[in-house]
């Protein structure tokens, strides 16, 4: 594989201009972020695979169309959120209701209804299992649209202008999701024995 | 900077969305305010339990992007390729078929006890029963190895699917019983409590 020394922005441009190879380094680059992206938003792994596939098609056949090449992560994860709502739509699908404490925001948005969150961990497994399902089960108690937003910024590192292009929001959108979800992290997490357990562990 | 700025920059700051001049501002003030601190602390805590709590998977398969036919790299397994045998084992009769048309004539004489041979023609006919025998042999043999070549890929492919499977379902069951076993732990406390008998 190439190192990083070639830029996304570069590569998206010989991309554009047909060269498979590159856009195949781009591929290999986001690939992984994109489908755990999908994977925690769906629940489901081969759905995530699928639409992390029908994704990276998509951005494809639309490079000529993505004006601002630096802007291709964002742009790339909001194909893929979008295919995933639309597949919800499709599906009418509800989120798996195994928690008494599920709260819904907007009731009957199958945007908001999105499956709830899978437990993981199939790499190299750095931390306790329990961590990972504190942490999953904490989010879990989010609303679909918090939960998007917490996922986007904690773990794919994006800011709140690129959330905001993704979700297709405004940034006082992201802003309040990610504040209201952050809060009850920090409450359900603090609330943990074993969480802070973990934590003083480090 | 007073707690009320402060609490508003907490977040944004925890969260990498503050400017360098918000940030120090609330440095300098989070050194003399101790609940502020506190606050910070539990949002970089929250902040970072989250992100080491959920490990990025690795994608249960490669995705990649071919170039158009053209541009395809060949590799050794278009060998085993139905399309690619069946070309070769064609090119290989055809090359039969010629040979068989253009080598001297072994015209099939009745065998009968009067014919008489010539010492040539014997040697004609063994020179060319032989040949016959090899090019049998030498189609048998590629017919045998092509044949020995698919049944271990299949094998081998088989054998592959089957690990994985394993390797997958027993880390699904890995998770289902550490699910169970906090739902165990859960229900314990739960009844624990109702008894009030806290541990």
């Amino acid at each position: 594989m190439l190192t990083r020394t070639i830029e996304d922005r570069e590569l998206v441009r010989r991309a554009a201009a047909g060269n498979v190879d590159a856009y195949n380094v781009l591929v290999s680059r986001w690939e992984k972020n994109l489908y755990n992206y999908l994977l925690r938003v769906t629940g489901n792994r081969e759905d995530a695979l699928d639409l992390a596939q029908d994704a990276f098609l998509k951005a494809y056949q639309g490079l000529a169309t993505l004006g601002e090449a630096e802007k291709f992560p964002q742009w790339l994860f909001r194909i893929g959120h979008n295919l995933a709502m639309s597949k919800f739509r499709a599906d009418g699908r509800r989120p798996q209701r195994d928690s008494e404490t599920w709260e819904e925001s907007s009731e009957g948005d199958p945007a908001t209804t999105a499956g709830a969150p899978v437990l993981l961990g199939a790499g190299p497994r750095v931390f306790p299992l329990e961590l990972e399902l504190i942490v999953a089960r904490a989010l879990e108690e989010l609303t679909a649209d918090q939960r998007q937003v917490v996922l986007l910024k904690v773990i794919h590192g994006f800011k709140f202008h690129e959330i905001a292009e993704i979700l297709a929001c405004p940034v006082s959108t992201v802003k309040s999701r990610i504040y209201a979800g952050f809060e009850q992290l920090k409450r359900a997490l603090g609330e943990d024995v074993a969480a802070k357990a973990a934590f003083r562990g480090q | 900077m007073n707690c009320t700025e402060a609490k508003q920059i907490l977040m944004d700051v925890a969260l990498d969305e503050a400017g360098a001049d918000e940030q120090k501002r609330l440095e300098a003030h989070l050194v003399h305010c101790a609940d502020c601190r506190a606050q910070m602390h539990d949002l970089v805590m929250t902040h970072k339990l989250v992100a080491q709590g959920l490990p990025l998977e690795e994608s249960p398969q490669r995705i990649a992007f071919v170039a158009p036919a053209a541009a395809t790299a060949w590799t050794w397994r278009e060998l085993f390729r139905p399309a690619f045998v069946a070309s070769v084992t064609a090119f290989a009769t055809a090359l039969l078929v010629a040979g068989m048309l253009t080598r001297p004539v072994a015209v099939p004489t009745p065998v009968s006890v009067t014919a008489t041979f010539t010492r040539d023609q014997v040697a004609q006919m063994i020179t060319a029963a032989v040949r016959e025998s090899e090019e049998r042999q030498r189609v048998q043999t590629a017919e045998l190895l092509k044949a020995a070549s698919q049944r271990l890929e299949r094998g081998q492919y088989a054998r592959l699917t089957s690990i994985a499977e394993q390797i997958h379902y027993l880390d699904l069951s890995q998770k289902d019983f550490y699910r169970q076993q906090e739902g165990t732990r859960a229900a314990l406390v739960a009844m624990s409590m109702e008894r009030g008998e806290r541990q």
